[in-house]
């Protein structure tokens, strides 16, 4: 009974996410990375694209399109329900708030995956299209948007429960940290998720080009502090529901 | 053990005082919850229903905290306040959602049937996004309702009802009352609490102030204010004496060609144990001395101005 409840919830939580009109909305941002990978395969030399693959990979896949898409979509996890007050429902339910936190979370980190893959195929493309080996570009960029989005989708949801304000904070922290604070001292590199993200997805790329904000941590070192902050997160959500006023 | 119980609670948010030191206890039937605005009706409601924690005392639900012990829920159904549905989703999903969240083996079969009650079995497989606010009052009942549970607490379940919609779900919360289920509902409209409610708990700035039968209420509230028609010979001589002994505060003649004279007594019993003795006096011969506005509306705005005379 409990497998199939847990099921239920993710598949009506997933439902309610893809369904909402904005989600549609920043499924126009992949979509159009996509687009710009088409033309710069079209009109760019082999040689040339490895700078670009190194900026579409790095810093715009794990940057910036993976970061505003689970801040979008995992803002709404718990934010949406709020709002639309059935948040007192999901937590009327006879069953451990974990498994509505969890299956909430898993919810908004698939449907980040499916808005972004997209953008991610693309990156792919463009990795693979510079004679690089395709096993080692697809895992390093799939590798890469997974953990990443699972890291922010994680990080997101709790700041849901957090505070009503949640997307702007979460903007706040995707631009001013992630994108700015965050490059300024390698020391707060260790406090970016971004940072993590690019170190795996420099598994798809040729390790002397430059990622931005890259973690000192090699790709297992950062693939653990992902998979790190996502453990922690989603459990920190757990609590704070469980405690929490609705 | 009774299914619902508060003792001692209080609950506070920063320098608002909400709820303040309130007791009751609910067994099986329908229970009123009456207040005005911001009386802390549903912070009580919140607090039974495992929304919030008090600041200060207890809150059990069938023996378990509602906070605390999600467990509760497979026997507690909740009609929140605002809107609490899901407008992407049809309303038969949502209740089946609801119910298999909340343990129903067969909740396909738990859906079809309480959507029936709530009479929405037309509408079952539409969104409700696009419903009227009565047609989503009606799919919150039908959540609540789902998982047959023994507690019901809802607040203001029959807002946004039209009067036909209302007369059926006052109808059917006290059949559900008949089934021995503990039944709590708010509102503001009072003469439905009436026609619903066994018993009656009347919060005012966060303090129970009143409970008991709805007549109990204004059997304790019996000297307050109040308007009383009389009709007789002579009933003008009467009215001028009772004017004069100042036991009453004003004298008017009713309207609509009707016989008898309306008087405003500040003290109720004071008049009752008057009246006979100054009839005589006057040779009034009475025929008829009846209160006017003997509902429970004038009952609850006396307590409601008493109340506020005290403070929060």
């Amino acid at each position: 009974m409990s497998t199939s409840m847990s099921t239920t919830l993710y598949g009506f939580s997933l439902r309610g996410i893809l369904l909402r009109g904005r989600t549609a909305g920043f499924a126009a941002l992949p979509l159009a990375v996509a687009a710009v990978v088409a033309v710069v395969i079209a009109i760019t030399s082999v040689p040339n694209r490895y700078g670009v693959q190194n900026t579409f990979t790095g810093n715009l896949l794990t940057g910036l399109v993976v970061p505003i898409v689970a801040l979008v979509l995992a803002i709404g996890a718990f934010g949406d329900e709020r709002d639309a007050r059935t948040l007192p429902l999901l937590r009327a339910v006879a069953r451990p708030r974990w498994h509505t936190v969890l299956a909430r979370f898993a919810a908004a980190w698939t449907a980040t995956v499916v808005v972004v893959l997209p953008a991610a195929v693309a990156c792919a493309v463009l990795g693979i299209s510079v004679n690089q080996p395709a096993g080692r570009v697809v895992g390093g960029v799939a590798l890469a948007t997974v953990l990443t989005a699972g890291a922010y989708c994680a990080v997101f949801v709790l700041l849901s429960l957090l505070t009503r304000r949640g997307l702007l904070a979460g903007l706040a922290y995707v631009v001013l940290w992630e994108t700015f604070l965050a490059g300024l001292a390698p020391a707060l590199r260790g406090l970016s998720i971004g940072a993590y993200g690019r170190r795996v997805a420099s598994y798809a790329i040729p390790g002397d080009v430059p990622l931005g904000t890259v973690s000192s941590l090699g790709v297992p070192g950062a693939t653990a502090v992902l998979v790190g902050i996502t453990v922690v997160a989603v459990a920190l959500s757990a609590v704070r529901l469980q405690r929490m006023d609705v | 053990m009774s299914a619902v119980e508060l003792a001692g609670v209080s609950k506070w948010f920063t320098d608002t005082v909400a709820l303040s030191d309130v007791s009751f206890t609910l067994e099986a039937g329908v229970t009123g919850l009456l207040g005005h605005n911001g009386a802390g009706k549903s912070t009580a409601l919140q607090l039974l229903a495992g929304a919030t924690r008090p600041s200060q005392g207890t809150v059990r639900v069938l023996g378990l905290d509602p906070h605390a012990d999600p467990a509760v829920h497979r026997g507690l159904g909740i009609v929140a306040d605002g809107e609490a549905t899901w407008a992407h989703a049809t309303a038969r999903t949502q209740v089946e959602f609801l119910a298999r969240q909340r343990g129903v083996a067969d909740h396909r079969r738990a859906a079809a049937t309480v959507l029936d009650r709530v009479g929405l079995t037309q509408a079952a497989d539409r969104r409700v996004g696009g419903f009227s606010k009565g047609m989503r009052q009606r799919v919150k009942l039908a959540q609540a309702l789902v998982h047959d549970p023994q507690v019901l607490l809802l607040d203001e379940p029959l807002n946004g009802l039209d009067p036909a919609q209302r007369r059926a779900d006052v109808d059917l919360l006290a059949a559900l009352g008949r089934e021995g289920r503990t039944v709590l509902v708010s509102s503001h409209v009072l003469s439905e609490v009436e026609r619903m409610a066994q018993r009656v708990l009347v919060v005012v700035n966060g303090r129970l102030v009143a409970e008991g039968e709805p007549a109990g209420i204004r059997d304790l509230l019996v000297d307050r204010p109040r308007t009383v028609r009389l009709e007789g010979e002579r009933v003008l001589e009467l009215a001028g004496t009772l004017l004069a002994e100042g036991l009453v505060e004003s004298v008017r003649r009713e309207g609509g060609g009707r016989p008898g004279v309306l008087v405003e007594a500040p003290r109720a019993v004071a008049l009752a144990e008057a009246v006979p003795r100054l009839a005589r006096e006057c040779s009034t011969t009475l025929r008829r001395v009846e209160g006017v506005g003997e509902d429970l509306e004038s009952v609850f705005a006396h307590l409601v101005r008493a109340a506020r005379g005290a403070g929060r």
